[in-house]
């Protein structure tokens, strides 16, 4: 029994432990890279040169921090939101390719299967939001839920439109299919799904331009104002590690995964997945915020329809292609 | 057993923007009564930074006054002082030689473009977040703040509270050294100035969050008592240093930037215009400074305190927020009787109690962001 | 140190062992170095001293280099830097952000005024010191202090984390027993003076037709309201503007034993806040006026300051804890 304990919990084990070595540094490379782009240095004097025990000392200084609940709240649903945005974030990685050649849960439907599992985490902010009986974290919830519920359409069509023209689900298939030319230099559609892709993955990551929820300069800070010590250092990470998740999706999709012009290996969907961070990184960096009502109109009018076109043209070219 | 609805109305929801909150620039405390996104009625708050400076002035001499009056505005201390010594001046009847009026233009020009560069920064802070886009903008322009602040610390000794105005002159000469830095200041301030402005007012983000925000009609604009560049904004075309020029501001050649639709993009815009505007007269001010002398008050060893006339008067100067006026009743001793300081940022933030009802959390930051009110000035 | 000194203790008997001395001390050590890399201040600036520590945090002098975010929500925030002059209205509101914060937490004092009060710290409505509100850990003295004296003083903040100091200081020399008023003083009699205004005076009702015929011949723009206190009355004084003409008109009101006089804020929409601050500073009533409540002052406030016979010093001491409330906090903390 204990052998098939340890085979099951090996594989898991090790993913999570280098997922939460690479996503600590992507923080710390999100301070250099707006450091750079806002003419500054970034962390530099914390492990000298280039502050690379930032992260390290940011996780050691949340640990001992008081853990403060407040008075009026529920501790256990206060307590359940952060865990349960991490299980959850860190449960969608069992489906990718990331670090053995095979993914630990390989099935059929496994693209659709990240995006359920991936949507999951509205309940865990919402019940962070609503248990942390603050008004500002309340505004902040319902704007997001709204936004992420919306913006769960585009998404999946966006990735449904490759799938239609490869024929099948599963990323064994998809990456199969890249071999000689990779999704976004499909002539039309590629595109297409690819920049509607980004503009879904940037409002179900709650980024700049669609980061409404923690809306500083209003909401003081969203959902987490309450939290402090380990339960923000929760939220911090999964955050990241969800958004990491995306980009890995991006990349075994759009850019051929271990594909690669000169050579192939696994190493490639993880540099291919940061070059996309960093594109999301640069934006982050330069744009300003909209405002809710304007981000659910260009959703609802301008998105969907151009997305369900798009679909409509993927079926045809499909069809056509079967015919001859 | 019929089942009823029974279907309860809450009210509205109340959310307190409270005295400390990033974006409200300074110590500002906005009560909101929500529906939904919607914003139905406000309570606003004032008084947070109250240092009672008109009973402050009635212990006081005249001389000591300029430093304690800098700190009022603090965005721009220079245009504070000057206002004060031009009243004085002009009580007593003082003439001030051309070349420390040219100083004393310059100092205030310089300190009017460092000004408008934070409320854009800020501003950007407020409609990015300090953790996105915004802060990029605001760290571009507090960037080249950084290098008119450097020919202030040449020209002055510190960086933003001078003390160069004195009743009768200023403090110090503008050395030869320092006016080769501020020609090399213009040159390369200007194409940065330009290339901000079309960064900004091309935007597309930023044109879909402050078009049809806040829009001041005319007659909403000539009631309030509002000044400076948010009554502009509606196509009111005054400006203290055209209107009743002060100072040498009539030997100048310069423009009044005006807006059309009294939004809160024209009121951005007109603000960047107007540090083209200003660089325009610095660099008239450097080609041609006159020689002389820059005090006009004798003995300089031991000057006597300053001792106007019986009587009151009231003067008034441009700052970068507005009129900023000085109304000083003197009983002919060293020590005023009372001074008054009209404040643009006080009657500019009345306005808020009209804009806001009707608009959404978002669009208040934005319309509070374009009022550019600064707590010093208000409270005093 | 919250949790991690409360389980320290509980391992108490762990100590007694040999060696362990050497463990406990490199932890703590090791924690006070992440303490003190990564400090995240609390956005908090109240007057000029907060424009220089923006420029502290901007690319010239960048603070991020030494790990520093702004956090804009108290509970993760570390550390305060109270910029700017505090006053009484402020007082309370530091007093509760402060509790609000969590944790480990330190509060540097930047700049003269929020150290002493500066030259304001006589006035009726100023807390003269941040020390008398919350404890203090650093002072970092200028009026402003440049950007290379703020990071002075988080440097010095961070050899003081470094040593292990993680309760505040209390500045215990004079903390009262209770809560205290203090007692009005007597001051020398303020000779006030004869009328000194020499520009147009009209009388008291007459004003609502006045203003509404100046209104009508476009001298829409009112830039202010006040008063001025001679020795047997109080003078209102208005001032007018019209822009096309660029005109001004100054009138001036005696107010004999009743303070009372029409309101003009449904002439003038701008009169509103104007004739607050009246009412505030000197205590005449407007009627008619729709809101008429303190706005400079607190609204529990006694008095009117601006009258000549109001003393300088202040009213009433700004909230202050009491011992038993500091040594509740070094408790715990």
């Amino acid at each position: 029994m204990l052998d098939s304990f340890i085979i099951f919990a090996t594989p898991i084990f090790k993913t999570i432990s280098i997922l939460i070595l690479i996503v600590a540094y992507l923080v710390w490379l999100e301070r250099k890279v707006a450091a750079k782009m806002q003419s500054r240095v970034g962390p530099y004097n914390v492990g000298y040169p280039h502050g690379w025990l930032q992260p390290l000392a940011d996780a050691l200084k949340l640990m001992t921090k008081d853990d403060a609940i407040p008075k009026n709240s529920d501790s256990l649903l206060f307590n359940f939101g952060p865990i349960w945005i991490m299980v959850v974030s860190l449960a969608s990685f069992a489906l990718l390719p990331f670090y053995f050649e095979n993914p630990m849960l390989n099935v059929d439907l496994s693209l659709m299967l990240f995006i359920a599992i991936s949507s999951l985490i509205i309940i865990g902010i919402f019940v962070a939001g609503w248990s942390s009986n603050n008004k500002y974290a309340l505004i902040s919830v319902l704007r997001m839920t709204a936004q992420i519920i919306s913006y769960e359409i585009p998404l999946i069509i966006s990735l449904l439109i490759p799938c239609i023209l490869i024929g099948s689900l599963s990323f064994g298939e998809i990456i199969r299919f890249q071999e000689d030319v990779w999704i976004i230099f499909y002539p039309v559609l590629g595109q297409i799904s690819f920049i509607i892709f980004m503009i879904s993955a940037l409002a179900e990551g709650n980024r700049i331009p669609f980061d409404l929820s923690e809306a500083e300069s209003e909401l003081i800070s969203g959902y987490t104002t309450e939290y402090s010590g380990i339960n923000f250092a929760l939220f911090y990470l999964a955050e990241y590690v969800h958004l990491f998740g995306i980009c890995i999706l991006g990349s075994i999709i759009f850019f051929g995964g271990p594909n690669g012009p000169i050579f192939s290996g696994n190493i490639l969907i993880v540099i291919k997945a940061l070059l996309f961070f960093t594109l999301i990184l640069f934006i982050r960096w330069s744009f300003f915020r909209i405002r809710i009502d304007q981000l659910l109109k260009f959703n609802w009018i301008k998105l969907i329809p151009l997305s369900f076109t798009g679909l409509l043209l993927a079926c045809l070219v499909k069809y056509y292609m079967d015919f001859n | 057993m019929e089942d009823r609805i029974i279907e309860r109305d809450f009210g509205d929801l109340a959310v307190n923007m409270g005295p400390q909150h990033p974006s409200t620039h300074g110590v500002f405390r906005l009560k909101l009564y929500l529906q939904g996104e919607r914003i139905n009625k406000i309570e606003s708050f004032l008084g947070y930074l109250h240092r009672g400076v008109e009973k402050l002035s009635e212990k006081l001499t005249y001389d000591q006054l300029p430093p304690v009056l800098e700190r009022d505005d603090y965005l721009s201390p220079t245009s504070n002082s000057l206002g004060f010594i031009n009243a004085v001046e002009k009580i007593c009847e003082i003439e001030v030689s051309r070349k420390s009026s040219y100083i004393r233009v310059l100092v205030a020009e310089l300190q009017r473009i460092s000004s408008h560069l934070v409320a854009l920064g800020t501003y950007g802070l407020d409609l990015g977040g300090a953790l996105g886009g915004g802060a990029s903008l605001f760290l571009y322009c507090f960037r080249e703040r950084e290098k008119i602040l450097d020919v202030m610390e040449d020209l002055t000794g510190t960086r933003f509270h001078t003390n160069m105005n004195q009743i009768g002159g200023v403090r110090y000469d503008v050395k030869t050294e320092s006016i080769n830095k501020i020609k090399k200041l213009i040159k390369e301030l200007k194409p940065v100035l330009e290339d901000y402005a079309n960064m900004v007012s091309k935007d597309e983000i930023f044109m879909k969050r402050t078009k049809n925000i806040g829009i001041i009609s005319k007659k909403l604009a000539e009631e309030s008592g509002g000044s400076g560049p948010i009554v502009r904004g509606s196509g009111i075309n005054f400006d203290v240093r055209k209107n009743k020029p002060y100072e040498c501001y009539s030997e100048f050649d310069f423009n009044i930037p005006l807006g059309i639709n009294g939004d809160a993009y024209d009121r951005t815009i007109i603000r960047m215009q107007e540090n083209i505007e200003s660089l325009k007269i610095v660099e008239q001010i450097i080609q041609g400074i006159p020689s002389g002398d820059i005090h006009s008050r004798k003995p300089l060893k031991s000057p006597k305190l300053t001792r106007p006339p019986k009587g009151s008067s009231y003067f008034s100067i441009e700052s970068p927020r507005g009129e900023l006026g000085f109304f000083i009743v003197s009983d002919g001793t060293a020590i005023p009787y009372r001074m008054k300081i009209r404040a643009p940022s006080f009657s500019n933030l009345s306005l808020v109690e009209k804009l806001l009802p009707g608009t959404f959390i978002a669009d208040s930051v934005a319309i509070l962001g374009s009022l550019d009110p600064v707590f010093g000035d208000v409270d005093r | 140190m919250g949790n991690v000194n409360k389980s320290l203790k509980d391992i108490g008997s762990f100590m007694k062992l040999p060696g362990a001395n050497l463990f406990i001390s490199s932890t703590k050590d090791l924690f006070n170095w992440a303490q003190k890399s990564s400090l995240w201040p609390l956005s908090f600036g109240l007057a000029c001293c907060a424009i220089e520590m923006m420029a502290t945090f901007s690319s010239r002098y960048d603070l991020d280099r030494l790990g520093m975010i702004t956090r804009a929500s108290p509970r993760q925030a570390d550390l305060m830097i109270v910029a700017g002059t505090v006053t009484v209205k402020m007082a309370e509101r530091i007093k509760t952000l402060y509790d609000q914060m969590a944790g480990p937490k330190w509060v540097i004092a930047a700049g003269s005024c929020a150290i002493s009060g500066d030259h304001y710290r006589h006035i009726y409505s100023v807390v003269p010191g941040v020390d008398w509100v919350i404890p203090v850990d650093v002072y970092v003295p200028g009026c402003p202090p440049t950007p290379e004296a703020f990071i002075d003083g988080i440097l010095e903040l961070q050899k003081i984390i470094g040593k292990g100091k993680t309760s505040p200081t209390y500045n215990t020399s004079s903390i009262p027993e209770e809560k205290t008023l203090s007692p009005l003083e007597v001051a020398k009699p303020v000779k006030k003076s004869k009328n000194l205004i020499e520009s147009k005076f009209i009388d008291k009702n007459e004003i609502l037709n006045f203003s509404k015929e100046l209104k009508n011949n476009g001298f829409t723009y009112l830039k202010f309201i006040t008063a001025t206190d001679f020795d047997s009355n109080i003078v209102l004084t208005y001032l007018l503007g019209n822009n096309t003409r660029n005109k001004d008109v100054e009138f001036n009101i005696q107010l004999g034993e009743d303070l009372t006089i029409d309101s003009l804020s449904d002439i003038y929409s701008g009169a509103d806040w104007q004739e607050r601050e009246v009412f505030d500073l000197f205590g005449i009533r407007f009627i008619g006026h729709p809101n008429l409540k303190r706005i400079m002052m607190p609204d529990e406030w006694i008095g009117h300051p601006l009258r000549k016979d109001y003393v300088m010093d202040a009213h009433f001491y700004p909230y202050r804890p009491t011992r038993k409330e500091y040594e509740k906090w070094k408790t715990e903390l």
